[in-house]
């Protein structure tokens, strides 16, 4: 390719000596000496903010990918749920496996909680089906575009999502309840989490799940302009999730399904005062704090532009 | 529009960059007319403010001082919104990081734009398979980004680039993040683009590559320092 000709014949200078400042002008090597920002870095980063998506565009994916998980088969969503399930758990397993080797301080949670990340970065980097990631990508299809037949699609998914996903926290939980994987003091240390789990009101419970739902669902949004930014979204969102010891359903049920297995806790109490109230929490979450908002956000045409 | 006529005028144009106390000339005094059917290459070294000036040809920045007409439209003052219209319409930008969205298809990344544009589907359909077609990926069209090479996602970026039927083609340094085998297949493919009537204005450092262009115009230090093969009027700022 270096020897076409120029298309206009050659008569064209191709490559000038480079050029003097002319008198008067800054010098640019200077000027990146007293300026904070360079000419360039401020051109590559206002060109990155116009190409960044817009809430539009940020929709316009979701849609799309969402219309693409509507269309997957039954059995693959059972598959893919069931292994998000089980990957799950290891949020609860490196959060016990850290708390157990750090000394009982006050400052002990910014550390362990960093566990809790784990299994979502299992499940999301992997493209497993996790429920919470559910209450928005195939939700703005149907609010897009509302019919019956999506509706009873929607709740196909959810339901063989959400089932799969139980399945794979519980038998996660039963394996580490019941087996020697972990040490006993690491399996002292997952009951205290599961213990802490349960230890709130059925509505402060129901609470912070609302919270845990809207904090993956605003991940799950942030998701499709993150780049090779991902995993750290992922990290800092559910580290968050975690600190604030908001209620998620898949990984609350492995640590109340780890108690029930161990015999510390009640089955009725696990169901009806856990895995419910979150279960709700959760979707309330993540419909209307996320997918409904930005649903109206984007097609009331108030974008970032 | 027809050949010859001028898409981009800029008339004594500038561009100032004010941080606290500091005051930054990118551009001066800068003239330049782009017309349909060329290929022009803006090149220069790093920090020259070339790519402030495509940033501005794009409706990505606005001028401080001087005049852009497009398409003999005055496009300097508008709102954002209004340049984010213009832009989707008139202008296609490949960029050197392909800018592809991750988690769509080929056929859907080079569809997105038009989406915008409120185009029915089957218009849709056709201008992607046209455009993936001129830039041989639609045997890829299924695939996500990836699963593409460099080369591949540069070409589905031009593919996304000319489905719109821009009146421009805005290349910046579209050859920086690939190796010279791929680099020169996306130059080649710019080039039959060009052949096929598209106008076309590059920014690169590339010696190689400017050579392909049918003009070029030099920036330093924020001024045109030369403008090769151009009429006075559009000569050195």
């Amino acid at each position: 390719m270096t020897d076409h000709p120029p298309r206009d014949g050659g008569d064209t200078p191709r490559h000038t000596e480079t050029p003097r400042p002319p008198n008067g002008l800054r010098n640019p090597d200077l000027a990146d000496d007293t300026s904070p920002e360079s000419d360039e870095q401020r051109t590559d980063r206002k060109a990155q903010e116009a190409e960044s998506l817009d809430a539009g565009t940020t929709y316009e994916v979701i849609r799309r990918v969402g219309l693409r998980e509507l269309d997957r088969a039954t059995s693959a969503l059972l598959w893919s749920g069931l292994a998000a399930g089980l990957s799950m758990g290891f949020s609860f397993l490196a959060e016990g496996l850290l708390r157990s080797h750090l000394p009982d301080a006050p400052w002990q949670p910014l550390i362990s909680k960093l566990g809790y990340s784990v299994g979502f970065l299992i499940v999301i980097l992997g493209s497993q089906q996790l429920f919470t990631e559910n209450t928005l990508t195939p939700i703005v299809p149907l609010l897009h575009r509302f019919s019956r037949e999506r509706l009873r699609n929607v709740l196909r998914l959810w339901i063989a999502v959400l089932i799969a996903n139980l399945v794979g926290a519980v038998i996660f939980a039963t394996l580490i309840g019941r087996l020697n994987v972990v040490d006993a003091a690491t399996q002292a240390t997952l009951s205290t989490l599961a213990r802490a789990a349960l230890a709130p009101d059925t509505f402060t419970t129901m609470l912070h799940a609302v919270f845990a739902g809207w904090l993956i669902a605003l991940m799950v949004w942030m998701l499709p302009d993150a780049k090779t930014a991902k995993p750290m979204i992922i990290i800092i969102m559910t580290y968050l999730v975690g600190l604030g010891e908001f209620a998620h359903v898949i990984v609350g049920t492995t640590e109340v399904a780890y108690a029930a297995v161990r015999g510390e806790a009640a089955v009725g109490h696990v169901i009806f005062g856990y895995v419910l109230p979150t279960l709700l929490g959760n979707i309330i979450g993540g419909v209307t704090m996320v997918a409904s908002l930005n649903h109206a956000q984007a097609t009331s045409g108030e974008d970032d532009d | 529009m027809s050949a010859g006529e001028a898409i981009i005028r800029l008339s004594a144009l500038g561009k100032v960059f004010q941080t606290e106390e500091i005051e930054t000339h990118a551009l001066s005094d800068i003239n330049l007319v782009v017309r349909a059917g060329e290929y022009l290459a803006i090149s220069g070294p790093s920090g020259c403010g070339k790519s402030t000036l495509l940033s501005i040809l794009g409706l990505l920045d606005s001028p401080t001082s001087g005049e852009y007409l497009l398409a003999g439209e005055r496009v300097a003052g508008l709102s954002a919104a209004e340049r984010a219209r213009i832009r989707n319409k008139q202008i296609g930008f490949v960029f050197q990081a392909f800018n592809l969205i991750g988690d769509l298809s080929v056929y859907e990344n080079v569809e997105l734009p038009l989406t915008y544009r409120g185009m029915s589907e089957t218009e849709r359909k056709r201008r992607v398979v046209s455009a993936l077609d001129r830039v041989g990926m639609t045997h890829r069209k299924r695939h996500f980004p990836a699963q593409l090479s460099g080369g591949q996602q540069q070409r589905v970026a031009v593919a996304r680039a000319v489905a719109g039927d821009p009146l421009i083609l805005l290349a910046d340094e579209p050859t920086g993040n690939l190796d010279s085998t791929n680099g020169e297949a996306v130059m080649g493919l710019l080039q039959e683009l060009h052949a096929q009537g598209a106008t076309i204005c590059m920014v690169t450092h590339d010696a190689r590559y400017e050579a392909l262009a049918d003009r070029t115009v030099h920036v330093f230090d924020g001024r045109m320092t030369s403008a090769a093969g151009d009429e006075p009027e559009r000569g050195i700022g």
